[in-house]
């Protein structure tokens, strides 16, 4: 057996393809979900007993069903109840409903980490609650979202594979249809695996500079 | 919309399928187990070259989709040793490398954790090797390394679904084959997400408590 390189030179286009899909749905699902996330927390946190409760059942379903069964109950369930999604938009809201409740859990761990006594001294001064969230909670708590993030930021890349089963042109997709086509999953099933190890490694790498832009005083010298 | 009797009918098959589930995923998990052991041994090694396998494969393993880890054992790990897999060896073999990977990574944490004096003062009583290995390291080790480990067997669990792609007749699988034998997804998938969030939920609840047990004990 050997490793045929013409195959993937030959096909580099619809691997490019299909990278620049992947990266598209990740880069758009992530903020969105992120903020639904947040909001989300928030609700969990300081929504009541009953908005409350639906959170925590929104978080504790999406964390506890295979992400490929949220894909199918999107893709095949819903058009039953008159939702009817193209793959790409059911793509993008499945991403983004996923990254909500693992972004909810972060957001909800980084504002339970900080002392209750912040949010107390800001209502003392006489504070609201949006003003005590966005100057006081939410700087504080970078430094513990940001590491939590970049490990989702990583996983949702790593899931966006599994897109591939409701035929989103993404670069599992592509490399599959290639395969169908040459016959060679040796080569292009090898290559992709590389593409996404540089994907996420390029993510790490990334966050890792930006946690020491945003955080100089966190780092030690040593580390610098 | 869901058809309670349909379900009804159909629900052994789907039990059916939550059992191989549960089984590849056990499978998965005990083999990954012994790799890890066999990738912390690499990652504790005084060679250099040894070190940097364990750390390329660690990082592989995590930087890329189980969906393409299967994927590449499937269909090209046979092209390149020229073996045949079927698919279920295929699975289990997946999920264990996979699993592998972050297991080597508790147990290393679990390590860590266990003060250097209890190595020096079983040292210091002149216990024999095995013992200081069975009845001092391992009670903690056991203590710092079981929380996770059920974390993670609860991760194994949800990825199996994915084995689903390569044919492997598990839960996922079942509730494809049900949908296309009655035509009915609203029942097939509702079935099998339903069936999903009671394990994993389940599994979850367990690793919580297990964790809080353990930050009790640490006070």
């Amino acid at each position: 057996m050997q490793f045929d390189l013409a195959i993937i030179l030959d096909n580099w286009q619809s691997l490019a393809a299909g990278l620049a899909r992947t990266i598209g749905i990740c880069a758009i699902s992530l903020p969105v979900g992120f903020l639904l996330g947040v909001a989300i927390a928030l609700l969990r946190m300081h929504g009541g007993r009953l908005l409350g409760a639906f959170a925590g059942a929104y978080v504790e379903l999406f964390r506890n069903i295979p992400f490929l069964i949220q894909v199918f109950l999107l893709f095949f369930v819903a058009p039953a109840y008159g939702l009817r999604l193209s793959p790409l938009m059911a793509a993008f809201v499945a991403m983004s409903a996923y990254t909500s409740a693992y972004a909810a859990e972060i957001m909800r761990g980084a504002l339970l980490s900080i002392p209750a006594g912040q949010t107390e001294a800001g209502y003392a001064l006489g504070l609201g609650y949006p003003t005590i969230l966005r100057r006081v909670l939410l700087p504080q708590v970078l430094g513990y979202i940001l590491p939590t993030s970049t490990n989702l930021t990583i996983s949702l890349v790593k899931e966006s594979a599994i897109l591939s089963t409701i035929t989103v042109p993404e670069l599992t997709y592509a490399a599959q249809n290639i395969v169908g086509r040459t016959y060679s999953p040796v080569e292009v099933f090898t290559a992709i695996a590389l593409i996404y190890w540089g994907l996420t490694a390029l993510i790490s790498a990334l966050t890792k500079r930006l946690e020491i832009r945003l955080q100089p005083h966190l780092i030690s010298r040593r580390d610098n | 919309m869901l058809d309670v009797s349909n379900v009804y009918d159909t629900f052994p098959r789907f039990l059916s399928g939550a059992g191989v589930t549960l089984g590849v995923s056990l499978a998965g998990f005990a083999l990954g187990t012994v790799i890890a052991l066999g990738l912390l041994l690499l990652a504790r090694s005084r060679l250099a070259p040894a070190r940097w396998i364990a750390a390329v494969y660690t990082s592989f393993i995590r930087g890329t989709p189980l969906l393409v880890q299967i994927l590449v054992v499937y269909y090209a790990l046979p092209g390149l040793m020229g073996i045949d897999l079927s698919p279920l060896v295929a699975g289990v073999l997946s999920l264990a490398f996979n699993s592998a990977a972050f297991i080597a990574e508790i147990l290393r944490a679990g390590l860590t954790r266990i003060p250097t004096g209890q190595f020096e003062a079983a040292k210091a009583l002149a216990l024999p090797r095995h013992v200081v290995a069975f009845n001092v390291i391992l009670p903690q080790l056991m203590r710092n390394v079981v929380p996770p480990m059920v974390s993670e067997f609860t991760m194994l669990v949800k990825a199996s679904a994915i084995l689903s792609v390569i044919t492997v007749v598990e839960l996922t699988r079942t509730a494809q084959h049900v949908m296309t034998e009655t035509f009915r997804p609203v029942d097939a998938f509702v079935t099998a997400a339903a069936i999903y969030f009671i394990i994993l939920y389940a599994f979850s609840m367990v690793a919580r408590r297990l964790e809080h047990n353990d930050k009790r004990a640490a006070r």
